[in-house]
């Protein structure tokens, strides 16, 4: 283009004459349309890298946990909900029905059918300090019926099978044992009223011991004296039965 | 946008997807129990449950029905007829059981001896369940036998 000034040729993009230094209005004009071009081109390139990861990964991990928390917060809130209210209705049934309550309870509780006295009271949600004595016994009443039922699972097995079992007679003898030892949790204390139905329980537990699987008093006795049994302290005396094959007798 | 400013999008990122592998199992639990809950999903019915009971009784093996009622919670008047059973094999194999302890010279193992032997023959003479007849007089006169043994053997017959 020519200089305005001294029309001396020069580019256009210049933006000033190098013969006279007029500046190059033109030239400026250039200067700012390709900074914007610059510009816009820079911020779709940004757009594009937004559109892929790591800001989408970003962007979906967020969405995704609030979602997941809003669900578990109203799962939450809703169990709570459920749960009290349920509590209260039982509570009030409690109130209601307090005599058949204890008319039932007693009468299972006489007849020793702990089993069904143990259902009873989960059921009607009867647990508690105030019904200690019962809660006791259905709670060792449950515990010694899956002694009995472990005791006869064994017992039908087949020769064979009664010297393969790893589990049966080993449950046995542990649950046997939770039951001669009162281990039922929060119900642990001994109490006067129950005194004849722990007696009961303990000679059935050690009856089995020494009858059915041929151990010893002097064998069984030193577990009893742990405050929890495990399972693995059962298997000395398992191997001992297993020996000696007493229920043959 | 330059790898030094990406840094700290990359721990957030981190930090979610370890949040999400704890929380995500957690919410699909709460549908599967939610799911279960309203279609009752694992619960038996009574029928299955009948199933069951009937596998066992007609296999023979009445340890197996006695356990699977007293852990189920099965005490309906429909569970009526599997309960006479297993409470009489209970019986009889505590009749055995303490026959065996008296013999090992356990102290008051008599009067459980002859407890558990009028149990047996009670069973037989009550038997409510026609179907259970013949098997709960077959306790009673297996105990009947080993009884007439021990007063054999003690002289008194």
């Amino acid at each position: 283009m020519k200089c305005k000034s001294c029309a001396g040729n020069y580019k256009t993009k210049e933006l000033i004459c190098p013969y006279c230094g007029h500046v190059n209005l033109l030239g400026k004009l250039w200067l700012a349309e390709k900074s914007e071009a610059e510009r816009e081109y820079e911020k779709a390139r940004e757009d594009y890298k937004k559109r892929v990861s790591p800001y989408v990964i970003n962007r979906l991990l967020s969405r995704v946990l609030l979602i997941c928390g809003i669900v578990l917060a109203l799962f939450v809130l809703g169990l709570t909900v459920v749960d009290k209210g349920a509590q209260a209705y039982k509570a009030v049934c409690r109130k209601t029905n307090a005599k058949e309550y204890e008319t039932m309870m007693k009468q299972y509780y006489e007849n020793r059918e702990l089993g069904r006295l143990y259902e009873y009271m989960s059921e009607k949600d009867l647990f508690g300090e105030e019904q200690y004595r019962c809660s006791q016994a259905a709670l060792l009443g449950y515990d010694f019926e899956r002694f009995q039922g472990y005791k006869l699972r064994f017992l039908e097995l087949p020769e064979e099978k009664k010297q393969e079992d790893t589990y049966y007679l080993k449950y046995s003898i542990t649950r046997g044992l939770e039951v001669y030892t009162l281990d039922v949790g929060n119900y642990s204390e001994p109490i006067p009223e129950n005194e004849a139905l722990y007696e009961e329980l303990r000679r059935e537990v050690m009856a089995y011991l020494v009858g059915t699987l041929g151990l010893t008093e002097e064998e069984v006795l030193p577990l009893t004296k742990e405050s929890v049994i495990l399972s693995s302290d059962a298997e000395p005396l398992v191997k001992l039965a297993k020996e000696r094959r007493a229920w043959n007798e | 946008m330059n790898k030094q400013s990406e840094k700290p999008l990359i721990r957030w990122i981190l930090i979610k997807a370890v949040a999400l592998v704890l929380i995500v199992p957690l919410t699909l639990s709460v549908f599967s129990f939610l799911w279960l809950t309203v279609t009752g999903g694992d619960v038996m019915n009574e029928a299955e449950r009948r199933n069951m009971c009937d596998r066992a009784y007609y296999a023979g093996k009445y340890g197996e029905l006695y356990d699977m009622l007293h852990f189920d919670g099965m005490y309906g008047e429909e569970f009526g007829g599997y309960h006479e059973l297993a409470d009489a094999h209970l019986a009889y194999e505590n009749f055995l059981q303490w026959h065996r302890a008296e013999k090992k010279g356990m102290v008051g193992s008599a009067e459980k001896v002859e407890f558990y032997y009028n149990e047996v023959l009670n069973c037989a003479e009550n038997c409510r369940f026609k179907q259970n007849k013949t098997e709960l007089e077959s306790y009673a006169n297996k105990a009947k036998e080993l009884w007439a043994e021990d007063l054999e053997e003690k002289g008194e017959i």
